[in-house]
């Protein structure tokens, strides 16, 4: 229930290929849906503004800020967040065992959000330069590993998949 | 040598990590949580007239509101030498922008802030102040009745050394506010059912909160669990934090599970900076570089309360004299309140401050004696075995091999260009931390938040510490007669062997990213053989009974890792003995390795460790495998002058810097 709206608005969205039907306010954002509404926790709370990129999911292809976003813009529309990355059997997608052997981890709260943007990268360039790696990541903060290991992790699939 | 120590290992948890399925304590969901929200003042210093919360009481969905005068022992939890000044939530006067007042709880979020945003406050507005400077001078309007003390690490004689020495550098030194900005910010999910309260929470310190929550809401231990699920990088910002307790506080007063977390501007206006200092450091020094004295007068931008300040500035005073032989040290400090944001640790406890500051003076030395400034600090450059004058113990020491390596660096990296006109930077410093922190809180302050008895009658004239006797409120015998230093640094485990061989170990200290689950994992893996994939560290649960002091101070590796190769070796002498009955080898001649415990003279006769194991459990009489360690490192609490030893083992550092080839 929330305070403030006057109209809910059915949405359909597909999370990790499956589709959800959800009751929606004007204002709510897809990070607030994904999140807080169906549960998908791998899409963090950063900063509510953009900046840290916690909150990155694939939409439609491409990496989005899922709190820059409001859910109604995504009525139709297909989403990958990092639990529908690794395979119906559990096995790990290359880029999150790439992070796990490269050391990409340290806390962890980042590592969504980048593996997310990573992909989303990979997807649309398979070999892309360090330099291309590091702007396509600028979005994605992270206050722990100091992103060498991070940017080593997608380089090591960064000859073809 | 070892089997496991030493090669390069993932984290044990990262697959979590990688897969969404690592939960923090905002990911937390449980049935009917509420949502709490705080109300924070938006002036720098005024005094609280009257809270009115009739407005938003009406608010349909508001379950509570509360102020610190429905917490039953709200005023001191937290400050550094007993000066605890800091309570759950601000009663008297706000003291800076983002001092907490009130809380709200609601079926959800925005019932909450709409709850927050009806909150009236009458405050009294009173002159602030932003600035150490302004606060020091004569007649500024006081943030606290009493100003926090000076206090000082000292040793032999900095007149004299002074004196003696053919150069004398004098400077200051300021460094800036930072904030450590954790990706995870500030939150936690409590509960409290009337009988036990829980909580979630990205702590660095479980067993502190415990005891202040204990004392907080006159619960025993036994009634209180703290748990810490996967942790955000707080970076010594979750060293005791507000928050949790005024999560606590709402739980308890709805006997309902609170959801609260921080946006991130409250994140930024709400919770401990780095705080800033000015140092003004005098160094003597003979002319062919040998240190003569060092001194400093420092002062803090406490901030609004004292939180950390003293433990900070002492840690300088010790961090000070332990770099560089010099028999005359004296390292003053003074926390001064202004309304600013109030400090607490972070990421380095003061060090990397101080030592900008030591190093400067260092790198301005040799340049006013024109000698080259790693000449200059392997001159003085502490060495192994060598007690330093304030008394910290050093035993292995690599620092001059450090400095050279660096040296070595810088002359294998850099070209100084042709140009005279043309400059490039070439850096090097050098430093020393801890790893391990043992000072000595105040045992007394620590159980009951305050340091006088009669602060405690005044709280509770009932309190279980104190009795009165001829009119005069005293100590109950038998507590205050223990002695009011904590003399301990201490960390345990408990390691579970399972039927099939499988390990579960119960650390003292939250992982807080940096992996310290990963490096208990491998000593057990080192000390039993067992497979690394065997093992599962749990997350941290006050209910384990396995007490540390937390993760700060860089002790995990080096006290808990201890702890748990304690509790490692133990098992080991268990099933060594199992399996010396099975295989009928004495438990000396075997070895523990790939899962086995086999005879050194002859590997083909073995059992497995599953099967030494197994048969424990299953046989009359068998032990249970449960196992407990601890580590309490050889180090000495210091004194009023700061003398002792806070650590059993200090790392070196030598960084240099060159810039990269054009």
């Amino acid at each position: 229930m929330t305070l403030h709206t006057e109209r809910i608005y059915r949405v359909t969205i597909k999370v990790n290929d499956q589709p959800y039907e959800v009751g929606v306010g004007a204002g709510e954002t897809l990070r607030e849906v994904l999140r807080d509404r169906l549960g998908f926790t791998s899409v963090k709370h950063g900063c509510e503004s953009g900046a840290c990129g916690a909150c990155t999911v694939i939409l439609e292809g491409r990496a989005v800020q899922s709190c820059l976003l409001l859910a109604v813009e995504a009525d139709g529309k297909s989403i990958l967040t990092l639990e529908g990355l690794s395979s119906s059997d559990g096995q790990l997608h290359p880029l999150q065992r790439a992070f796990v052997e490269s050391g990409a981890t340290q806390c962890g709260f980042c590592t969504p959000g980048m593996i997310m943007t990573a992909k989303a990268l990979l997807d649309e360039k398979s070999a892309p330069t360090t330099e291309e790696i590091k702007e396509a990541m600028q979005g994605n903060l992270c206050r722990c590993t100091g992103y060498i290991k991070i940017i080593e992790a997608i380089k090591s699939l960064a000859s073809g998949r | 040598m070892y089997q496991v120590i030493g090669k390069r290992t993932p984290q044990i948890n990262s697959v979590d990590k990688v897969t969404g399925a690592a939960k923090f304590s905002p990911d937390i969901r449980l049935t009917r949580m509420l949502y709490g929200k705080t109300l924070k003042s938006t002036h720098p210093h005024a005094r609280i007239v009257k809270i009115h919360t009739h407005k938003a009481r009406k608010l349909p969905g508001v379950m509570a509101i509360i102020t610190g005068a429905d917490i039953p022992n709200n005023e001191h939890i937290v400050g550094s030498y007993g000066a605890g000044d800091f309570s759950v939530l601000t009663t008297d006067k706000v003291r800076f922008i983002g001092d907490e007042i009130a809380a709200v709880a609601a079926v959800d979020e925005e019932t909450a802030d709409a709850a927050v945003a009806l909150i009236e406050v009458e405050y009294e507005l009173l002159p602030a102040t932003f600035t150490v400077e302004d606060a020091l001078k004569p007649g500024t309007y006081p943030i606290h009745e009493k100003k926090a003390e000076s206090r000082q690490v000292v040793a032999g004689d900095v007149a004299r050394g002074l004196a003696e020495a053919d150069y004398v550098l004098e400077e200051t030194f300021k460094t800036q506010t930072m904030e450590h900005v954790p990706p995870e910010t500030e939150s936690v999910v409590a509960e409290y059912d009337g009988s036990l309260m829980r909580v979630w929470a990205g702590t660095q310190v479980p067993y502190w909160d415990r005891v202040i929550l204990s004392r907080i809401f006159d619960l025993p231990m036994s009634r209180v669990r703290v748990m810490v699920p996967f942790n955000g990088a707080p970076m010594g910002g979750r060293d005791i934090y507000r928050f949790l307790f005024i999560g606590a506080a709402l739980a308890w007063k709805t006997r309902r599970t609170v959801r609260m977390v921080r946006n991130r501007e409250e994140e930024f206006t709400c919770t401990t900076v780095r705080q800033s200092y000015n140092f003004h450091m005098k160094f003597g020094v003979k002319r062919n570089g040998k240190l003569t004295a060092m001194s400093c007068e420092t002062t803090i931008d406490a901030g609004a309360y004292i939180s950390w300040a003293h433990s900070l500035g002492q840690s300088q005073g010790h961090l000070f004299s332990s770099i560089y032989k010099n028999p005359n040290i004296r390292y003053i400090y003074t926390p001064v309140y202004t309304n600013n944001c109030y400090g607490g640790p972070m990421r380095g406890f003061g060090n990397a401050e101080v030592n900008f500051a030591i190093e400067s003076m260092m790198d301005m030395i040799a340049e006013k004696l024109n000698m080259d400034p790693v000449q200059l600090r392997l001159k003085n450059a502490i060495e192994p075995n060598y007690k330093t004058p304030i008394g910290w113990k050093i035993r292995g020491c690599a620092l001059k091999e450090c400095i050279q390596r660096a040296d070595e660096e810088i002359k294998k990296g850099f070209t100084p260009r042709a140009d005279p006109k043309k400059v490039r930077g070439i850096g090097l410093a050098c430093g020393v931390h801890w790893s391990g922190w043992r000072v000595g809180f105040n045992s007394i302050v620590r159980r009951t938040g305050y340091s006088t008895p009669e602060e405690v009658y005044n709280q509770n004239p009932h309190s279980p510490y104190i009795t009165v006797k001829d009119g005069k409120v005293r100590w109950r015998l038998g507590f205050s007669d223990v002695q009011q230093v904590m003399d301990s640094d201490a960390s345990s485990s408990i390691v579970v062997v399972n039927e099939d061989g499988s390990l579960i170990i119960h650390p003292s200290e939250p992982d807080m990213g940096q992996g310290s689950y990963t490096v208990l994992a491998m000593i057990a893996a080192e000390e039993l053989g067992v497979k690394l994939e065997n093992i599962q560290v749990r997350s941290l649960d006050t209910d384990s009974g396995t007490f540390g002091w937390g993760a700060y101070a860089s002790r995990t590796t080096f006290v808990a890792g201890r702890a748990v190769q304690d509790a490692a070796r133990e098992a080991k002498k268990a099933l060594a003995k199992i399996a010396s009955e099975s295989l009928g080898t004495a438990p000396e001649e075997l070895e523990f390795r790939d899962e086995r415990i086999y005879t050194k003279s002859d590997p083909n006769t073995y059992v497995s460790f599953a099967d030494a194991a197994f048969r424990s459990y299953s046989a009359r009489g068998g032990k249970v495998l449960i196992y407990k360690g601890s580590c309490d490192p050889d180090s000495i609490v210091p004194d009023d002058m700061g003398h002792g030893s806070i650590a059993e083992a200090y790392a070196f550092i030598a960084l240099w810097l060159i810039p990269p080839t054009p």
